[in-house]
């Protein structure tokens, strides 16, 4: 379980066909720190590391989009390449691409960064075409949220800007999920994210995320074009908050509040006539 | 064009702003940077997805309990208070236009309690209508300290490590309108009691409580949670710089009516004693006020209450306002559903007995 947890990405990359080269963002295990409650408040680490995993030919090109939709492009040291704070809060996207003769690979990763209010809102970053073929969230979720199993999530495939309909889609986790998946007729991709961690302890703080990922392909024009998505999901809250016991103990309060209400005496600040 | 029922006008103005403060994400957006300002004096709640904006409680928590500890840390102190005077800026920003009637106009929770207090009366539950004078100074405080420990203090503490971190935001956590928003918008996601930790649990039994209470509450009392909102505290403590105010030059037949403070759902019994012998209209937005304007339409006596703005009156008390608005509502009082308060006649009952609880 634990080679299967650290493999998987390398394990999925082999199971595709290999002509796709598919690239995938994942994070560097020691320095994910998005468990720590609240996407990083505390001590500031000096940036948030990731790794591109795939088969690389030469240097990809590493770009992060700021929510203003300015962009700047990163290096790779190695396979890795930490996203520091770029002094405006709310969502980023890092994108990672390699382009051949007839491969067009991209890597996509939407990271929340903290920092002045950037004034900006995720649905322009979302708007903002990354690469001709994408998976787009739609919408992320919001910020101090967090993707959680057993919730409902939406994804559009656009290619050219242009939604897919009945694109294939495969969709894998790190804990081993793996699903094939199609959009529908408007080219959107409805998933209810899985509850397959191993061990889930009661808090949010108490778990560890694991990583799901989305990716699909197209040929177009003799050029295979692939893409990834990937995020950090969360044990759903469900499994320690009691949403029967949460209605039990509001009926309580409504009862002592009914037997409040018939204490209470009538008052009248005008004097009987 | 003569206005004939301010509390119609006000209802309106509460659904409104409760449609578009509950479910304007639809308008607005999603995310946070979407919402009208981050900061409302109004609590309209950031767990509401489908809301347009909410209150500014939930970041003055968060920047004191996620700031303090920081900056004591780093000795860098600006990192703590920009975020705190961009929020206060921006609630003042809005405060100034309304002042207090940012609760009795536009509070999602402060028009969800007229509807369930009008739900109650019209199902024939008594009206308490007032409490005593000795409750009203007891409950008084209360907004004071929900303020200064729930918004401030406990997350101040939480930041320095003298309490826990589950304790960063305590007033989200107990808020009424986290749950009645979520429920409201259709899920019952934040109606639950959480078993993570003894701090959760206890804040998260307290909320659901507190929700159960007020409602029932409500029923019979008006605004019951309003008496005891930090918001009211808070807007208490800026009300001098407000635009609109409630201004009083009373009588001596002030004395002997009460008709205003008998009007006023915050029970201010101040409306009918203070300013009785001036020469002057006073400023009597005194910090329980929710600028309803109640005690204006309730005031037989020409001009003695005013709402004004900017110091031009923008409505005044009116014998012949008062006589029609009282018709109305007498006529309003009659119309019953049903009377919840009748016991059923059984043959052990005797005659006379079967009256009000």
């Amino acid at each position: 379980m634990k080679l299967l947890r650290t493999c998987w990405p390398v394990l999925l990359a082999l199971y595709l066909p290999a002509a796709q080269a598919q690239l995938i963002w994942q994070p560097v295990a020691a320095a994910s720190d998005a468990h720590r409650g609240h996407g990083g408040h505390g001590k500031r680490p000096a940036g948030k590391p990731f790794q591109l995993q795939g088969e690389m030919s030469g240097q990809p090109e590493i770009v992060l989009y700021q929510p203003d939709l300015s962009s700047q492009p990163l290096i790779l040291a190695g396979n890795q390449v930490s996203v520091r704070s770029t002094g405006v809060n709310n969502y980023h996207a890092l994108v990672a691409r390699q382009t051949t003769a007839t491969t067009e690979s991209v890597a996509i990763r939407y990271v929340y960064l903290n920092g002045k209010p950037s004034g900006h809102s995720p649905s322009e970053l979302l708007a903002q075409p990354l690469s001709r073929l994408e998976i787009v969230p739609a919408p992320l979720p919001r910020e101090h949220r967090r993707y959680e199993s057993r919730k409902s999530y939406r994804f559009e495939v656009r290619f050219d800007q242009q939604l897919m309909p009945q694109q294939p889609i495969m969709f894998s986790t790190q804990a081993g999920t793996r699903l094939d998946l199609l959009t529908d007729d408007n080219g959107i991709l409805a998933l209810v994210l899985p509850e397959d961690f191993a061990e889930i302890k009661k808090g949010r703080r108490n778990n560890r995320p694991l990583e799901w990922q989305l990716t699909t392909y197209i040929r177009d024009q003799g050029v295979l074009f692939n893409t990834s998505l990937s995020a950090p999901y969360h044990p759903s809250p469900a499994n320690w908050q009691r949403y029967g016991l949460g209605l039990a103990v509001a009926i309580l309060g409504f009862g002592v509040g009914l037997g409040v209400n018939r204490r209470l005496p009538v008052q009248s600040r005008r004097k009987a006539k | 064009m003569t206005l004939t029922n301010l509390t119609l006008l006000r209802r309106a103005v509460q659904l409104l702003a409760f449609v578009f403060l509950v479910y304007g994400a639809a308008v607005m957006g999603v995310y946070a940077a979407d919402k009208l300002s981050g900061a409302l004096p109004s609590l309209a709640c950031a767990y509401d997805e489908k809301g347009a904006d909410y209150c500014a409680l939930i970041p003055l928590q968060h920047q004191v309990g996620h700031g303090l500890g920081r900056a004591m840390d780093s000795g860098n102190w600006l990192m703590f208070f920009l975020p705190i005077l961009t929020t206060l800026g921006t609630f003042l920003l809005m405060f100034v236009v309304l002042n207090k009637a940012f609760c009795g106009w536009i509070c999602p929770l402060g028009f969800f309690q007229e509807v369930v207090h009008l739900i109650g009366q019209k199902l024939g539950l008594r009206n308490v209508n007032r409490l005593s004078d000795s409750w009203v100074d007891k409950l008084r405080p209360v907004k004071w300290l929900m303020l200064g420990v729930l918004v401030f203090g406990l997350p101040a503490l939480s930041s320095l490590g003298f309490v826990s971190k589950e304790l960063g935001d305590p007033f989200c956590k107990i808020c009424p309108s986290r749950i009645m928003t979520t429920l409201v918008s259709g899920t019952n996601e934040q109606l639950y009691v959480d078993t993570a930790s003894y701090p959760y649990m206890a804040l998260s039994v307290i909320g659901d409580f507190l929700f159960g209470l007020m409602v029932a509450m409500a029923l019979t009392l008006r605004q019951p949670f309003c008496r005891i909102c930090p918001l009211l505290a808070m807007h208490a403590l800026f009300r001098k710089l407000g635009m609109a105010r409630l201004v009083k030059q009373g009588s001596a037949r002030c004395d002997k009516c009460g008709l205003c403070a008998q009007a006023c759902p915050m029970d201010i019994r101040e409306l009918q004693t203070d300013f009785n012998d001036t020469d002057k209209p006073q400023d009597i937005t005194l910090a329980d006020c929710t600028l309803c304007g109640r005690c204006v339409e309730f005031c037989p006596d020409k001009d003695v209450l005013q709402i004004r703005y900017l110091n031009l009156p923008l409505f005044s008390a009116d014998p012949q306002y008062f006589k029609q608005r009282n018709k109305a509502q007498k006529s309003w009082d009659k119309i019953s559903i049903t009377d919840l308060t009748v016991r059923p006649v059984t043959k052990a009952a005797k005659p006379g007995k079967g009256g009000s609880a």
